[in-house]
């Protein structure tokens, strides 16, 4: 599985990319991306940003097998599993 | 003007609003609200009550927006008994994203100890020092709107926002960044945000978005001035001075000096500001480039500020916050608000004034004219 999560905005407005290849980290840190991605439904979600001073932006986009899936979010509207989804990619990729 | 016929022209005015629902929504919030011939507006504010002086404020206020007589309103603010004052309360969110948190220090109280709190009350308090004083204005709506700040929001949190109605502050990450209080100006910037709010409704979304958010770095820079007594001179107008790390190169967030110039680093990259038209991004992201463009009007207001010497908020602030309050409306684009500002200079000093042609050369720099 490649996940790249793309940020923009927040008050400090500084762009930062970040991509993970799963086949790189731990068996079990793998398995854990993969049930994040399944408990926040992934390949069903559909872009939801709005026009919220200074917060962050996130587009993430996943990779895995056959099926590929971008989504553009502000971080208001995450579920807590895409959250923890987004945070895990940042401190594997970092 | 006598009492009763002022009465009745309250009466005929929230009649007319009344037949008028139908297309124009809640009186409260009407956009043309009653438009009275602007000597009756004045009688009523000379001879009237109260209640009859606010709605005659209000309804001045609102046609001003559309005649351009704004300062006949500044002439009356002092008639106008203020609904609220300076009230801060400072919440903590003990590292979770609950808002606003648990009250650790209210208006009056004493220091904390903690430097997050008392950095946000005593930023509120100069923000708040700052409209009050220079532009006559109570609080984030005009009208003594409590400010609330939450601190510790969430974890390593590399961020501060406005929320749409109180002020929220993350820690940083201890690796790249600070904690978001520790610049004056960060805290002027996300109450100027519940500015804009009230006033222009600047939407936050690609030009009009770049100005909300310049909005918020102008008067961030000019809270920090005015509470450091820095001339245009003095300041080093750099937004979010001190919030990196000494792991980081850069001198802060944003230059308004030279866009595009605060960091160059090898983790954060490089400060991706334009400093004119000709290299404004068109992306999609951070809702089309809002805290990148606005490096444009950024420079644009340093050099018109810069041009007009002494202290920015004398002149230059002046203009910006008058286009603000009054003029700007919410889709705005970069050469409304130019024009608008010209206006604006004209009416304060003359069409062939050094402040005219201080505003003039700022658009011009940035290629906006």
């Amino acid at each position: 599985m490649h996940i790249t999560v793309e940020r923009s905005g927040g008050f400090i407005g500084v762009p930062m990319t970040r991509e993970l290849d799963t086949t790189k980290v731990s068996q079990q840190q793998s398995i854990e991306l993969e049930t994040l991605l399944g408990a926040a439904d992934f390949f069903n979600l559909k872009d939801a940003l709005t026009q919220e001073p200074d917060r962050f932006q996130y587009s993430i986009k996943v990779k895995n097998h056959d099926q590929s899936h971008e989504i553009h979010v502000t971080e208001t509207q995450m579920s807590d599993n895409l959250y923890a989804l987004m945070e895990k990619t940042l401190e594997l990729s970092a | 003007m006598h009492k009763r016929r002022a009465l009745d022209l309250r009466r005929a005015c929230s009649d007319l609003l009344n037949h008028s629902m139908g297309w124009l929504g809640s009186a409260d919030r009407c956009p043309i609200c009653c438009i009275l011939p602007p000597h009756m507006v004045d009688e009523v504010i000379k001879n009237g009550d109260a209640d009859d002086r606010g709605f005659a404020l209000e309804t001045l206020r609102m046609s001003e927006q559309f005649r351009g007589r704004r300062q006949t309103v500044a002439q009356f603010r002092g008639l106008v008994t203020p609904a609220g004052e300076k009230r801060r309360t400072v919440y903590d969110a003990k590292q979770g994203q609950k808002l606003p948190g648990t009250i650790v220090r209210s208006e009056g109280g004493p220091p904390s100890g903690d430097p997050a709190v008392d950095e946000a009350y005593d930023g509120s308090g100069a923000t708040y020092d700052f409209f009050k004083e220079i532009f006559e204005r109570n609080s984030i709506d005009g009208e003594g709107l409590r400010l609330d700040s939450t601190v510790h929001f969430d974890r390593s949190y590399n961020n501060a926002f406005w929320n749409g109605t109180q002020m929220v502050y993350g820690d940083g990450d201890g690796r790249m960044f600070e904690r978001f209080t520790k610049s004056i100006d960060v805290i002027g910037h996300e109450l100027t945000h519940g500015i804009t709010q009230y006033e222009a409704a600047l939407v936050y979304q690609g030009e009009p978005g770049a100005i909300n958010e310049s909005m918020s770095d102008v008067f961030g820079i000019m809270v920090k001035q005015y509470a450091l007594k820095q001339t245009v001179a003095d300041s080093n107008w750099i937004i979010g001075e001190g919030l990196f790390t000494s792991k980081i190169k850069g001198v802060g967030i944003r230059s308004m000096k030279a866009p595009g110039t605060a960091y160059n680093d090898p983790v954060l990259g490089k400060d991706p500001q334009p400093d004119s038209v000709s290299t404004m991004y068109k992306g999609r992201a951070d809702n089309g480039g809002v805290h990148i463009n606005s490096g444009i009007p950024n420079r644009a207001f340093y050099i018109a500020a810069t041009e007009m010497g002494g202290y920015a908020w004398e002149k230059a602030g002046k203009i910006w916050y008058i286009t603000l309050r009054d003029r700007l409306r919410s889709r705005a684009n970069f050469r409304r608000m130019a024009t608008i500002t010209l206006s604006v200079a004209t009416e304060l000093y003359g069409g062939s004034s050094a402040e005219f042609k201080a505003v003039e050369k700022g658009w011009k720099t940035v290629g906006v004219l």
